[in-house]
């Protein structure tokens, strides 16, 4: 019993999983087919050590810069910027949005210590200052820290006289973009407002 | 108006169904009876939390493992379900997700004798009396309200770390969060500060014999935040860690022929204002919503003098629940009045032939 219990701790360090959910987790695994767990740990394993931050957008990608930073056919003078690479994922599957992406991984927030410095901020000015941007939507989830977050971004980036969104307020209040359905992410993309 | 309540499993009130009248509902019972909770459940039903326990697990019976309460008005209906894993909503059979969205489909006031200490507590405890008065009738101003809370919070917290790593930036633009919502509660507060303090002056000066008032002391000028007036007082909050102005920091001064209530005041005379702003609020929840809320009345008047409980009575209006160990005086104002009595013993509710 000592491995599996090992097991069931082990599966506590994912965010969301208790002691219940692991243990029911451990137990499933043990009736899942041998081949099975092997290919997800090998997944596991090969995802964790081959996705890097793209030096450009900071997403989570193999290759370097992203297959989104490397594609010719989007935009390239727009540029939204969102919380999490979680983020990017749900606005490419609604595939309205054709410009680039940049990823903070993570928001301001005093409370839990998180400051401009502990976000991929720097990087965006000096790409919004070195390259032709003509827009940036700030994408960052409707809460206090998001807002925060965006007022920032957005006073950093005033001296730079480029036209600077910020997306609407469709989504409801406290819950995360990723919490949203479709129709409301897009609604709010198309009816962003210039801060 | 409340017609009839179901309940079962809340506090130590054993389940049944009560209709009410229409104008005075006396509530009688010695201490422990259930008096309070009866008041409560009301409370509860409208407004789907209470005005005394902040856990609401609280509410379920000992013993039991959820509670149900079903209230019906002229022409509405809500139902609240309790245990101690989830709450459910209802409103005529339909659920609510949003508490927000249930919250007065059933106004009710409460008054008790803790409210002196509106007038005698701390400036905290005037801005939550405030805060829910205005609440009530303003949908949008809670959310404001939350979210300037949680902005002072990490303004705060920035204030606090500054000296360490601090970046003027961000300061700036937790300002411009703090300046957005201060100012959206502000425009509310000032409105209806107008409104609660001229039915308060009415009501007040009809019970006392003295001139009772109250003014709103603001710490940012002119009920208005802005970036000047923070970036006067910015090294003041820096070394202080703490936000010093805005709608949480400002307070209620009442007084009494001029002078302030909490050094000059009897206590009857504090009494006698607490019941007023409290009938304020009622007065301002009716003019707006064309609706007068049930008032709840928990030993209210016991302390004022015969004269003054008289004139207390006589400035109920709307359907007024009374609960008190011993039934008030009677006088002519119950004539042709919808009068019920209800007498409570451990729990048990009985509806006792009228006077
Ligand atoms: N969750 C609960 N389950 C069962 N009984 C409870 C619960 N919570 C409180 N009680 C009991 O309910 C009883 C009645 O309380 P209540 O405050 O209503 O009395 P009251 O009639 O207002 O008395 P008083 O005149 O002293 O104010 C108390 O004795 C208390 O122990
Ligand atoms: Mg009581
Ligand atoms: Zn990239």
């Amino acid at each position: 019993m000592r491995l599996l219990e090992e097991l069931i701790e082990k599966l506590q360090w994912l965010p969301g999983i208790g002691r219940k959910s692991a243990l029911r987790l451990a137990f499933y695994l043990q009736k899942m087919d041998e081949a099975k767990v092997k290919e997800l740990a090998g997944t596991i394993v090969r995802a964790r050590t081959s996705l890097k931050e793209c030096i450009i957008c900071h997403n989570l990608t193999e290759t370097n810069p992203c297959p989104i930073c490397t594609d010719k056919s989007r935009v390239q003078d727009r540029i939204c910027v969102v919380e999490q690479p979680s983020d990017v994922m749900i606005i490419e599957r609604i595939g309205e949005y054709r410009g680039l992406y940049h990823i903070l991984h993570g928001v301001i927030s005093p409370i839990n210590n998180m400051g401009p410095k502990d976000l991929r901020i720097d990087s965006l000015l000096k790409r919004v200052s070195q390259n032709k941007i003509d827009e940036v939507i700030i994408a960052t989830n409707p809460t206090t820290d998001g807002d925060i977050t965006a007022v920032y971004i957005a006073k950093l980036l005033k001296p730079l006289n480029i036209k600077i969104t910020r997306i609407a307020r469709g989504l409801p209040t406290g819950s995360d973009i990723e919490f949203a359905d479709k129709i409301t992410i897009a609604k709010a993309l198309e009816g962003r407002q210039e801060i | 108006m409340i017609k009839a309540i179901e309940y079962q499993g809340f506090r130590n009130l054993i389940n049944g169904r009560l209709e009410f009248a229409r104008d005075f509902n006396f509530i009688t019972g010695e201490n422990g009876a259930g008096k309070t909770n009866l008041l409560e459940m009301i409370y509860y039903a409208g407004m789907a939390s209470s005005f005394r326990a902040r856990e609401e697990r609280r509410l379920i019976c000992f013993g039991e493992d959820h509670l149900r309460i079903d209230a019906s008005s002229k022409n509405r209906q809500g139902t609240i379900y309790l245990d101690h894993t989830r709450k459910r909503l209802s409103l005529q059979g339909n659920e609510i997700s949003r508490v927000t969205d249930f919250v007065g489909w059933l106004g009710v006031v409460i008054l008790s004798i803790d409210d002196i200490w509106i007038i005698r507590g701390s400036p905290g405890r005037r801005r939550y009396f405030l805060d829910w008065a205005v609440a009530r009738i303003s949908p949008s101003y809670l959310g404001n309200l939350i979210a300037y809370r949680k902005v002072l919070k990490q303004r705060n917290r920035a204030l606090q770390l500054f000296e360490n790593n601090g970046n003027v930036r961000v300061l700036d633009a937790l300002d411009e969060e703090l300046i957005k919502y201060g100012n959206r509660i502000y425009e509310v507060r000032k409105d209806k500060l107008v409104a609660l303090r001229e039915y308060y002056n009415e009501i007040a000066n009809r019970m006392g014999l003295k001139k009772f008032d109250f003014s709103y002391r603001c710490s940012a000028d002119d009920m208005k935040l802005d970036t000047s007036q923070l970036e006067r007082i910015r090294k003041r909050e820096i070394a202080l860690g703490q936000s010093l102005i805005g709608p949480h920091r400002d307070d209620l001064y009442f007084t009494i022929d001029g002078r302030a209530m909490q050094y000059y005041a009897s206590e009857g005379e504090e009494r006698v204002a607490a019941i007023s702003l409290k009938l304020a609020e009622a007065e301002m929840y009716y003019r707006l919503k064309q609706e007068r809320p049930v008032l709840l009345l928990d030993e209210v008047g016991a302390e004022l003098d015969n004269f003054k409980k008289g004139l207390l009575l006589e400035q109920l209006k709307g359907q007024v629940f009374y609960a008190s160990t011993q039934m008030p005086g009677f006088n002519g104002i119950y004539q042709d009045r919808d009068l019920s009595f209800f007498i409570i013993k451990g729990g048990v509710i009985e509806v006792s032939p009228a006077h």
